[in-house]
């Protein structure tokens, strides 16, 4: 059974007169099995965030349906296996990080002790263990963001949706959530994960779905949907000149055309873990 | 629906309200408004006593329910943005949380008014506060002897050497203290030449015995005298020649054991919190489907129905049974007059005639329970129905 699926969705939003406004989603239809990451790419108002608020029971579908491991959205076993990370984190402000958590364990049904064991766990693997007593309030965005994650983690779900879950984040903070996703994979967690930062997704999903005016343009394996088939790219690992110069030299005379030649640019991202190690004070 | 769940939302609510940054504040000035207003605006012994009864009186019946109203409006925020956090739970179970921690905010500041008028029955000499009208009848003594008028007025000619009786009972203590409002109709025959048209005679058994009386204010004596004990009453005798003087029980105030304040105070907190939890459960439920403006601008317009049209309609009651009684006509079902007996005939947010007894300066009546009682489940009945809306609210943002 699919962790997630979703089958024929449409939704259309209305005024107050039942008039037509927007046609948010139009006949999507997608399907995520556990242990995988699905990124859903799409500009503004392409459908995303409509598809998760009908995911989690926030909205309901005038077609098509979700099944969450075979619960529909809403009920309280699919609430249990949900675990939901908005964009925008709202906590209660006036509760420190720890309380936070301990809410959220209870309301996941762990026992006091559970909830308070687990919510100090979390605090230390999203590096908010020295803020545990701060009052939300005081959070900076990062901060709160990291203790949103932590509160999706404690209930311990099979099934996470993950709104933009980097935003907000310094570089370490995004390099840690795509960790903490990659460890959630291997855990046999699935991750339906939506990202204006298309390079994240390309770091960590397993297969993406393209999105625009509700409707499903394309989706598939990261490796089917940007695989080039117009050109080609050889790597070398030791190298040396003259070699270097061989080979082009060779391609030349099999009548290929070189592109570009020369030393990978890494990405900023390794560039700045580099310099600034792993973020801790020294 | 989880209670566990429900209790934790509800005590994470009161938590939040707890530690805002306006709770303290707001708890002193609800505690100390009545004492403070009191003493600033108060100028006069009587004019004291009076804000002491009338500020917690407004408090409970006017502000307590508005605030309430205000409160359920803002309260919960059916937003993605403020619901995500609760997911685990039900949503219906995120209504009833956040409502029964309204409600024991409620409860803590009827507590703080009530508190705030006990201090202020301290500061303004409590015994003023501690009248009760015991007063179970009024008869007309003399040559006609005719019953009181409808409205309970009974009048007592000097000229026929008429006196009124109001029965006391039975009375505790060593003292009959207490005051008499009264009425006077000239006989314009001469003018009058008594300041006090009257005499008070403590009767018991057969024994009889005047009392001192000092004028407080016009048509307004204060009595006193010892208690011979047994069962009392009160004989009001005319001695201006050319006054009649007319009054009723309900004029009448024997000042009983001081606990009386504490316990009056006690009644009325809990009418006043039992009237906003229904304003409150009211909004609630609208809010669950609705906009805050548009939560708040219901909650008033309940508020005014049940405040203001039952108020209203025994003036227009009172022209048709006039018009009843003097042509004989029954008055037409005309859709006005259907309206305003729709609304005469819904029960009042609050009795209005506790919260008089109160400003009179009597003691509350214990049917105050009761009618908090009554409201304060139907309060609470409405919860399940805002609950239900809210779980099938869609939230879209």
């Amino acid at each position: 059974m699919p962790a997630v699926e979703i089958t024929g969705l449409g939704k259309t939003f209305r005024d107050f007169f039942g008039r037509r406004r927007v046609r948010a989603l139009d006949g999507l239809s997608l399907s995520l099995d556990k242990g995988q990451v699905f990124g859903l790419l799409g500009p503004n108002g392409s459908g995303k965030s409509t598809t998760f608020k009908i995911a989690v029971g926030l909205i309901r579908p005038d077609e098509g349906s979700v099944s969450i491991l075979g619960h529909r959205p809403g009920t309280m076993n699919a609430r249990k296996a949900l675990g939901f990370l908005p964009e925008d984190s709202t906590l209660l402000p006036f509760l420190n990080a720890r309380e936070t958590l301990r809410l959220h364990g209870a309301l996941a049904g762990l026992t006091r002790a559970d909830s308070t064991r687990k919510a100090d766990e979390l605090l230390e693997r999203v590096g908010l263990k020295d803020a545990a007593t701060r009052r939300v309030k005081g959070f900076s965005k990062g901060m709160q963001r990291r203790l949103g994650v932590a509160c999706v983690l404690i209930g311990d779900p099979e099934v996470f949706i993950l709104d933009e879950p980097t935003s907000g984040l310094d570089p370490l903070g995004a390099v840690q959530m795509k960790e903490l996703i990659a460890e959630l994979r291997g855990r046999g967690k699935a991750i339906l994960i939506s990202s204006h930062l298309l390079g994240e997704l390309e770091n960590v999903c397993d297969r993406v779905a393209f999105l625009n005016h509700g409707k499903l343009l394309a989706q598939g394996t990261l490796e089917e949907l940007l695989r080039e088939t117009e050109t080609h790219e050889l790597r070398v690992k030791a190298h040396t000149a003259e070699g270097v110069a061989a080979l082009e030299a060779l391609a030349r005379e099999k009548g290929m055309e070189i592109a570009r030649s020369g030393p990978p640019l890494r990405s900023l991202e390794s560039l700045y873990l580099k310099m600034l190690g792993d973020g801790k004070q020294p | 629906m989880n209670i566990g769940r429900t209790v934790a939302l509800a005590r994470t609510m009161l938590v939040e309200t707890q530690r805002a940054p306006g709770t303290l504040p707001g708890a002193f000035a609800l505690f100390l408004a009545t004492p403070l207003l009191m003493l600033l605006l108060g100028t006069d012994a009587g004019g004291i006593q009076w804000l002491a009864r009338d500020l917690p009186a407004e408090g409970l019946r006017l502000m307590l329910p508005l605030g309430a109203i205000v409160g359920a409006a803002f309260l919960i925020r059916p937003a993605m943005a403020r619901g995500w956090s609760v997911l685990p739970a039900r949503r219906a179970e995120w209504f009833v949380g956040s409502a029964l921690a309204g409600t024991v905010v409620l409860a803590l500041c009827a507590v703080l008014i009530a508190a705030g008028a006990g201090l202020a029955a301290i500061l303004a000499d409590s015994t003023s506060l501690g009248r009760a009208r015991i007063a179970t009848s009024i008869e007309t003594e003399g040559v006609r002897e005719r019953p009181p008028l409808p409205d309970g007025t009974a009048w007592a000619d000097p000229r026929y050497d008429e006196s009124l009786l109001l029965s006391l009972g039975a009375l505790e203590g060593d003292r009959v203290e207490g005051t008499l409002e009264y009425s006077v109709a000239w006989t314009r025959e001469r003018a009058p030449a008594r300041d006090v048209p009257l005499r008070i005679t403590l009767l018991a058994g057969d024994a009889s015995r005047d009392l001192n009386l000092t004028v407080e204010s016009r048509g307004r004596v204060r009595f006193a005298g010892a208690n011979p004990g047994g069962e009392l009453a009160l004989r009001v005798t005319p001695i201006d020649p050319v006054l009649l003087v007319g009054t009723k029980p309900a004029h009448l105030r024997v000042e009983v054991a001081r606990e009386s304040v504490l316990w009056s105070l006690l009644s009325l907190a809990f009418l006043g919190f039992a009237a906003a939890v229904l304003c409150f459960s009211a909004t609630l439920c609208v809010r669950a489907l609705s906009t805050s403006a548009t939560a708040a601008l219901t909650g008033l317009l309940l508020l005014a129905t049940l405040t203001m049209l039952p108020g209203l309609a025994p003036a227009g009651r009172m022209v048709q049974d006039r018009r009843q009684a003097v042509e004989g006509v029954k008055s037409e079902g005309v859709l006005f007059q259907s309206l305003e007996a729709l609304g005469s005939g819904l029960p009042e947010l609050l009795p209005t005639v506790t919260f008089d007894e109160w400003l009179a300066g009597r003691v509350v009546p214990s049917t105050a329970w009761g009618d908090g009682l009554i409201r304060l489940a139907l309060g609470l009945a409405l919860l399940p129905a805002g609950a239900l809306v809210f779980r099938l609210r869609q939230i879209a943002k």
